[in-house]
């Protein structure tokens, strides 16, 4: 502060009173922090931060000359470049711009490497995730092929024999007769799932198919009214119910109900039913379970098409 | 070459990046009581100012590179770090509200801390010593009272004495915006300890008159 200034500005208050107060007030506070400065001119941080401090700075100064040593070993290995004929080597006294531009290209280089390391690491990470991944897609790929068999047209509109959702798998020694590729794993499970799906959407008319289906190699089956069981006889035993269920005959679904109807192969499929189904192909309905489906075994020819409905109890 | 009293900081700092623990002890040695009361000042807490100063030169150590000479005086650079980390605890420590000091007297009042208490066994006149203890504490929390960006200003020039550049370079703005805040800072400080003044106090009898600004 200019001192004629100072001399004036003192001058001044001593003729008015609110610039006097005001330089007290001033004073009071400029003596005020003036003491709090000289009463904590001695402190310092206790001792046991210079003692954390210094086996800090020992363990960093290992760490380094451990990776200098390591740096110097790759070094070794390296070829060494030559000065020229005549051209003296002497050390060269960095300046302290070029020591600083030095140490911060050299932790540039750090955090690239480091950068480069973790983005590789990611990388493996992913592309190990997506070959998992491929992986299983390819093992829930339904391998055999999968239709929408239409309710059977004909004489029997009213069959509540509703569209299911079936595989039509080949027999397995019919594979090469057929044309068709033998898949390589049959999936019940999922073609069971499927049916489910489709059974929800269409409810209450669809029936829900709570099997998988057995392959009837018929051969030369021959199939016709009222000789369902015979047909599902010669299936191997395949479509014989469980030993606690009882199950009725083979009711025919074929519309006009032919002498004989040749049946090359097919399946048979558990299905469930609502229980009206019982009635409309004049079996008798216990009207106090009306609500309960019931389960029946639906024969599919090959075409497929339903030929006959058996039901389970 | 050993690292002695005659070296500067900046000849200190290159001989610890070089690995001498006798160089960043020395520097440690001259330095960690300034980095240490500004955090005490700054935050008002033991814990918090001893993690600031451990941190402080623990960034020195670790990434002595940032460190630019030409930008400034390396105990500059430490008071940036310091502060920045002041800032860092304070705006974590946001959330929290202090309990009262275990210390607390029957009347309410928390007792005198550390900072005045070493003090007051020298002292020969003990109202005279209380009187002077009770200034400091109330002035000290007025302190503490301050927005973060004034208190700064307050700390570094009236009770670290730097110059307006020094604390320009520290808080990385302009000189002239180091002079209006801490002529802000000031001004508040007076309005917070005539608050606080008790009635009847003599010394203060004549600054409580509070006229119309003078334009003279």
């Amino acid at each position: 502060m200019d001192a004629a200034a100072r001399d004036g500005a003192l001058r001044h208050a001593e003729t008015c009173a609110a610039c006097a107060a005001r330089l007290a007030r001033e004073q009071h506070l400029t003596t005020a922090l003036r003491t709090i400065a000289t009463d904590m001119a001695d402190l310092s941080a206790p001792a046991r931060v210079e003692a954390k401090l210094l086996a800090a700075f020992l363990e960093t100064r290992a760490n380094a000359q451990a990776a200098t040593t390591t740096d110097a070993h790759d070094a070794s290995h390296a070829p060494i470049a030559t000065p020229a004929h005549g051209a003296a080597v002497a050390p060269v006294e960095l300046s302290a711009q070029d020591e600083v531009a030095a140490r911060r290209a050299s932790s540039r280089r750090q955090t690239w490497r480091a950068a480069s390391v973790a983005t590789a690491i990611a990388a493996s990470l992913a592309l190990v995730a997506l070959v998992t991944l491929y992986k299983q897609f390819t093992r829930t790929v339904p391998s055999s092929q999968t239709t929408n068999v239409a309710p059977q047209q004909g004489g029997r509109e009213s069959t509540p024999v509703a569209p299911v959702v079936a595989t039509l798998s080949p027999p397995p020694n019919s594979a090469g007769s057929t044309g068709q590729a033998k898949p390589e794993r049959p999936q019940p499970i999922e073609h069971a799932a499927s049916a489910r799906t489709h059974a929800k959407l269409a409810r209450p008319f669809v029936p829900r198919m709570i099997e998988s289906r057995q392959v009837i190699d018929g051969g030369s089956a021959i199939f016709a009214a009222g000789e369902g069981e015979s047909a599902a006889n010669h299936a191997g035993g395949a479509s014989k119910p469980n030993e606690t269920e009882s199950v009725t005959e083979f009711i025919s679904l074929v519309a006009g109900a032919p002498a004989a109807t040749p049946l090359e192969s097919g399946q048979l499929v558990r299905v469930q039913l609502p229980r009206a189904a019982l009635a409309s192909l004049g079996l008798p309905l216990n009207a106090e379970r009306d609500n309960e489906p019931v389960k029946a075994d639906v024969l599919l020819g090959n075409d497929g098409l339903a030929r006959a409905i058996r039901f389970v109890r | 070459m050993r690292a002695s009293p005659e070296h500067s900081d900046e000849e200190l700092l290159r001989l610890t990046v070089a690995g001498d623990a006798d160089a960043f002890a020395a520097l440690y040695r001259r330095r960690q009581a300034g980095i240490y009361r500004f955090a005490l000042q700054m935050c008002g807490s033991e814990g918090i100012a001893e993690d600031v100063t451990q941190e402080v030169f623990m960034t020195l150590v670790r990434e002595s590179q940032l460190f630019d000479p030409t930008r400034g005086a390396l105990a500059s650079y430490l008071y940036g770090v310091a502060r920045n980390q002041v800032l860092r605890r304070l705006e974590k420590e946001r959330h929290f509200v202090a309990l009262a000091d275990e210390e607390t007297t029957e009347d309410g009042r928390a007792g005198a801390s550390n900072v005045s208490a070493h003090t007051a066994d020298a002292a020969d006149d003990p109202l005279a010593e209380l009187a002077r203890s009770e200034l400091i504490e109330t002035v000290r929390g007025a302190v503490l009272a301050l927005p973060a960006h004034y208190r700064e200003v307050v700390v570094l020039c009236e009770l670290h004495e730097l110059s307006y550049a020094e604390a320009a370079s520290v808080l990385g703005c302009a000189v002239g915006t180091v002079r209006s805040r801490l002529h802000r800072a000031r001004a508040l400080l007076v309005e917070r300890l005539r608050e606080v003044r008790p009635h009847g106090d003599a010394r203060g009898a004549a600054t409580d008159f509070d006229p119309l600004r003078c334009f003279a």
